[in-house]
């Protein structure tokens, strides 16, 4: 299931708080090598100092990650901007109360893979982008910014995903950091539902649910 | 564009006028309230918040009556109230079916609904620049019976009205005006164009980039200038000798 998780219920899901700052150590620090604050075993900023929402992709227990991203108003600080903003300070200076921003965005393929074995990385990705459009329609919100790797583009076209790559900065790991635009409308949606055969709702504010990639996968 | 989202951009861009020309934020929440036929309207900000800190002394202006503010304070409502204290550390908008009410908090729904206040609402958080936290709650009028659908129409229109009361509640708190906000230099290009006649589309063929990129530039750039619609903006613009005229 794709659920938040915002500040008031941070402690309610201590097993998932824990498994996505590990993950995000595990990808950010460990596989695309950005010089990303880590203590330990986590990779944690300032920016998850200030409350900020995560979208996260679990098991319908809530114990078992699959995914994350984090998200937060461009009306707030942001990380974009301030990392970003020496490089390509034209962009990233986008602030408005329905455009919000989407980093440190990862998958676990191990714990995908137990789960949904023919799953690929691309198709997990996808999906976390879906859920990421619903949560973000059903909110009020019409654009996310986000920074990606090069090679996503591919991945976000074959979904379906509307973006526009605002610029690429080097020198923050092995490869360059695509900063771009992602729109987000009822269109898009149902462009991303039929590139990735998708019917139903991914994105669940409450309760428990089936599990819609039983179907879909 | 259809009749009905051009009579929503219309209602959108008169309150956004009527809550920043509103004498102060109590005139404004009233203002918002009426517009929208909306049951009542209130607005919170936090001094300081954190994860697990409690929330101190908060500036509120609200429309709702003299007498259910009296129980509210009387009660110490505030420190219980699931909407104040799960807003103002949440992000994203909410309604209030998704709260989860402890039992203290059910005796003060239970109260709130006696004294004939409307049963649905919904929450708008919101994060400036330096960090502070706010909330804008609306609640529906007695007897509604579609307040999903209403919620989906105007949440958007409603997000971006919940940061004017915003900016105007920090003018009126801290007595600062607004400083001459920094444009990058692609939105000042797309005011510039548009201040020359050009509309979105044009726009998008002579920057070389999508419509909604447009789109979202100029929403960016009328964040900043605090403007409900796009020639404002640009007017704002060259008042300010952002733009050439």
């Amino acid at each position: 299931m794709f659920v938040t998780i915002e500040a008031h219920e941070y402690h309610k899901y201590p097993i998932l708080m824990d498994r996505m700052f590990k993950l995000r150590k595990e990808v950010f620090s460990d596989q695309l090598d950005w010089d990303v604050s880590v203590d330990g075993d986590y990779e944690r900023d300032i920016y998850d100092e200030k409350m900020p929402a995560y979208l996260v992709w679990c098991n319908d227990d809530r114990t078992e990650l699959y995914g994350s991203m984090r998200l937060m108003p461009t009306t707030g600080p942001t990380l974009l901007y301030d990392v970003f903003r020496r490089t390509f300070p034209n962009q990233v200076s986008l602030s408005a109360p329905g455009i919000w921003e989407g980093t440190r965005m990862c998958i676990d393929q191990e714990a995908i893979n137990a789960v949904y074995p023919s799953m690929e990385a691309s198709r997990a990705f996808s999906l976390l982008f879906l859920a990421l459009c619903e949560c973000a329609l059903d909110h009020g919100i019409h654009t996310m910014v986000s920074n990606y790797e090069p090679q996503m583009k591919l991945v976000y076209r074959r979904a379906g995903v509307k973006v526009q790559e605002l610029g690429r900065a080097d020198g923050y790991g092995k490869r360059p950091v695509c900063c771009g635009v992602f729109e987000v409308s009822e269109p898009v949606l149902a462009a991303m539902r039929t590139k990735l055969a998708v019917s139903s709702t991914l994105y669940h504010k409450n309760g428990v649910h089936n599990d819609p990639l039983e179907v879909a996968a | 564009m259809s009749e009905t989202s051009d009579r929503f951009l219309l209602l959108r861009e008169t309150i956004f006028r009527e809550i920043k020309e509103a004498e102060n934020v109590e005139k404004a929440v009233f203002e918002l309230r009426d517009g929208y036929r909306l049951g009542h309207v209130t607005y919170h900000m936090a001094q300081t918040v954190t994860a697990d800190m409690q929330i101190d002394a908060p500036f509120v202006r609200t429309t709702y009556p003299p007498d259910w503010i009296a129980i509210y304070l009387t009660r110490s409502y505030v420190t219980i109230d699931p909407v104040v204290k799960e807003g103002l550390r949440r992000s994203l908008p909410f309604d209030w079916s998704e709260i989860e009410p402890t039992e203290e908090a059910m005796e003060m729904m239970t109260e709130f609904q006696v004294h004939g206040m409307g049963e649905y609402g919904y929450s708008i958080p919101i994060t400036d620049k330096v960090g502070r936290r706010a909330l804008l709650s609306v609640n529906s009028r007695a007897g509604e019976t579609n307040w999903s659908g209403f919620v989906k129409s105007f949440r958007q229109d409603w997000m971006e009205l919940a940061h004017v009361l915003h900016k105007k509640a920090i003018i009126e708190l801290f007595g600062d005006e607004d400083p001459v906000p920094v444009l990058s230099p692609r939105e000042l290009e797309i005011l510039h164009w548009s201040a020359k006649g050009k509309d979105y589309k044009e726009i998008a063929l002579i920057v070389g980039i999508s419509e909604h990129t447009v789109r979202t530039y100029m929403r960016s750039a009328r964040y900043k200038l605090n403007c409900s619609n796009m020639s404002q903006a640009v007017a704002k613009a060259i008042t300010l000798h952002l733009i050439g005229a």
